[in-house]
C-alpha cells in the first residue's frame, strides 16, 4: 500500500521538571528544582527500573540548571573516561552509574571528595539501590550517604493524564477509549506508551484520519507482526 | 412581520434583535496594516489550496500570518506539503502571528477583488478585522502553536531542475488519469537530460511521459501525490518553477527562479 510520508511538524518537547508527571515523587521533583540553583551544593542518588523517568528528570534538572545560570554537565555512565567535568560551584549529573567503568569509578569518587570544597552539587542516576549497587565498596559507599530518592512508577491514573496532555501538547484530540486501550494492551511504561502515542501522530497525520480505537488495533497488529520495525 | 406582495400574505414570527449575538470588538490591538486587496488576495491565493480541511489538529485547519519587520507571511500546511508565501509592507512591525480559521480564508478569498483599492487589516491576541470597500469581516483566531515552519523548508537540496509550468502541469494531468484514485500516486523517474512522469492504476494500465530537462546530477526515483503537484501549479503563475530535490525520502521544494517570496514544500510517498 502507498504510504504518504509526512513534514516534521510536531512540536519540539524538551523534557522540563514542569512537563514530568510527579505523582508520588513530588518530593524529589521539588528536591531537583532546588539542586539546579547556584547554591545548592548536595549530592542525590535516585534510582528506579529503565522507563521510570530517570533521564528525563536529569535531563530537565539540567535544563533548569543552564536556566537559572549554573555551570551543569551530563555524562552517560558508560561514556564516562578517567576525568569527570567537575565545574566549580556547578552540576555535575552522571546518569546510568552502574555502567562506570573502574577509571571512571574512581573518577566519581574523587569528584564526591572534592565536592564540597569545589562547590560541586552531584545527581547521580542508576537501576538499583545504593546496596545493590556494583561498584567499588568506597564510591558505593558515598552514593548511600547522599540523599537517596526511588523514582515511584506512576499509577494508570497518571499514566493516563501524562498521555493525554502529551496529546494536547501536540494538538491531538485523541477520541474517548484510545488511552484506556493502551494502558489495557500495551506494555505499559511511558515510553512504550510514548512510542504509541508517536506512532498514533504519525498514522493519524499520514492518512488524515483522527486517532482511534481501530487506528490502534490496526498499528498494534503491525507492530506484534514485526517488532523491531521501528 | 408581515409581507405582502399583490395577492399574496405572510405572516411571519420574528426574535428579539436583543438576543442577534453581538461579537465583542478587540480593543488590545497589536497591528494595524494596510495592503491593497489585490496583494492579500494573491497572498492568500498562494498558499489556502495546503490548508488541512477537518484534521483533528484544529491549528492545521487555518492559515498562519505572520507580520514581521517590514513583511507579511503567508504559510498553511496539512502536514503532507507546506506553502508559504510573502509580501512587502510599507511600515515596520514587530512580530505578530496569528492563525485565521479556514473558513475566514475561504470567504476573504472570494470577497476580495483583484484591485488596488485598500485593505484595511487588524490584529489582536483573539480576532482579527478586514476592512474593505463596504464590507467589514471580524474573525475569531485560532489559538495554537502553529509547526515551525522555518524548520520544515529544506535548504540544502542539491538537485535542481528548471521546468516550464505549462508542459509539467500538462503532462501530470494527463498521468494523472490512470492513478489510483485513493492514493494518486505519481513516479518521477529523474535521469540526466529526462523527467519521466509514470502511473499506473489497479486495472494495469500505465501512463508514462517524458520531458527533456537540463540536468546531469544523479538519477532520482520518487513517488509523490499528483494532487499535491497539481494544485501548487494551478496557484502560482509564473512561466517557469523550479523544483529542488535530494533522496527518495526527503522532500521536494518547488520555487519559482529569481523570487525568494514563494516555497512550497511536499513530502514523497513510497509507491
Amino acid at each position: 500500500m502507498p504510504q504518504q510520508l509526512t513534514l516534521d511538524i510536531r512540536p519540539e518537547q524538551h523534557p522540563t521538571l514542569e512537563n514530568f508527571i510527579a505523582g508520588a515523587n513530588a518530593e524529589l521533583v521539588a528536591r531537583l528544582r532546588a539542586l539546579a540553583q547556584p547554591k545548592a551544593y548536595d549530592a542525590v542518588y535516585l534510582w528506579g527500573p529503565p522507563g521510570c523517568g530517570r533521564s528525563h528528570l536529569l535531563r530537565a534538572t539540567r535544563a533548569a540548571a543552564d536556566s537559572a545560570g549554573r555551570r551543569v554537565v551530563l555524562v552517560a555512565g558508560e561514556e564516562a573516561g578517567a576525568e569527570l567535568p567537575c565545574p566549580p560551584g556547578g552540576l555535575l549529573i552522571v546518569d546510568d552509574i552502574d555502567r562506570l567503568d573502574g577509571t571512571a569509578q574512581v573518577a566519581l569518587f574523587r569528584a564526591f571528595n572534592s565536592a564540597r570544597l569545589a562547590g560541586l552539587a552531584l545527581l547521580l542516576a542508576g537501576a538499583a539501590p545504593p546496596l545493590e549497587l556494583k561498584l567499588r565498596e568506597d564510591l558505593r559507599s558515598r552514593i548511600g550517604q547522599a540523599l537517596v530518592y526511588q523514582v515511584q512508577p506512576l499509577s494508570d491514573e497518571e499514566k493516563a493524564a501524562t498521555l493525554h496532555s502529551q496529546a494536547s501538547q501536540r494538538g491531538l484530540r485523541v477520541e474517548n477509549g484510545v488511552i484506556g486501550y493502551m494502558l489495557r494492551h500495551t506494555s505499559r511504561d511511558l515510553p512504550s506508551l510514548m512510542a504509541v502515542l508517536d506512532a498514533l501522530d504519525r498514522a493519524s497525520l499520514e492518512r488524515k484520519r483522527p486517532v482511534s480505537v481501530p487506528m490502534l488495533k490496526e498499528m498494534l497488529s503491525h507492530f506484534n507482526k514485526k517488532p523491531d520495525a521501528r | 412581520m408581515h409581507v405582502r406582495a399583490g395577492k399574496s400574505r405572510f405572516n411571519l414570527q420574528t426574535l428579539p434583535a436583543e438576543d442577534y449575538p453581538r461579537m465583542a470588538q478587540a480593543d488590545n490591538e497589536q497591528a494595524r496594516l494596510q495592503l491593497t486587496q489585490k496583494q492579500f488576495k494573491r497572498l492568500i491565493g498562494l498558499v489556502q489550496y495546503a490548508m488541512a480541511q477537518q484534521d483533528i489538529r484544529y491549528y492545521l485547519n487555518g492559515l498562519l500570518l505572520v507580520v514581521t519587520g517590514k513583511e507579511i507571511r503567508a504559510v498553511a500546511t496539512d502536514g503532507h506539503r507546506l506553502a508559504y508565501a510573502s509580501e512587502n509592507l510599507s511600515e515596520s512591525f514587530s512580530r505578530t502571528e496569528v492563525i485565521l480559521p479556514r473558513k475566514t480564508i475561504l470567504e476573504l478569498s472570494r470577497l476580495l477583488s483583484d484591485n488596488d483599492e485598500a485593505l484595511d487589516i487588524r490584529l489582536s491576541p483573539n480576532q482579527a478585522v478586514f476592512r474593505f470597500g463596504s464590507i467589514e469581516l471580524v474573525s475569531k483566531l485560532i489559538d495554537g502553536k502553529f509547526p515551525d515552519y522555518e524548520r520544515v523548508i529544506p535548504q540544502n537540496h542539491t538537485k535542481v531542475i528548471t521546468l516550464s509550468r505549462a508542459t509539467l502541469l500538462q503532462s501530470l494531468h494527463r498521468a494523472a488519469i490512470l492513478t489510483n484514485e485513493k492514493f494518486r500516486g505519481i513516479r518521477i523517474v529523474l535521469a540526466p537530460g529526462s523527467l519521466k512522469i509514470i502511473s499506473s492504476n489497479a486495472d494495469q494500465e500505465e501512463a508514462q511521459e517524458e520531458l527533456e530537462i537540463a540536468y546531469d546530477d544523479e538519477a532520482l526515483d520518487i513517488g509523490f501525490n499528483v494532487t499535491y503537484l497539481l494544485d501548487v501549479l494551478n496557484n502560482v503563475s509564473n512561466e517557469e518553477v523550479e523544483v529542488k530535490l535530494a533522496d527518495a525520502n526527503s522532500s521536494a521544494l518547488i520555487t519559482l527562479p529569481g523570487n525568494d517570496r514563494f516555497k512550497y514544500v511536499v513530502m514523497p510517498m513510497r509507491i
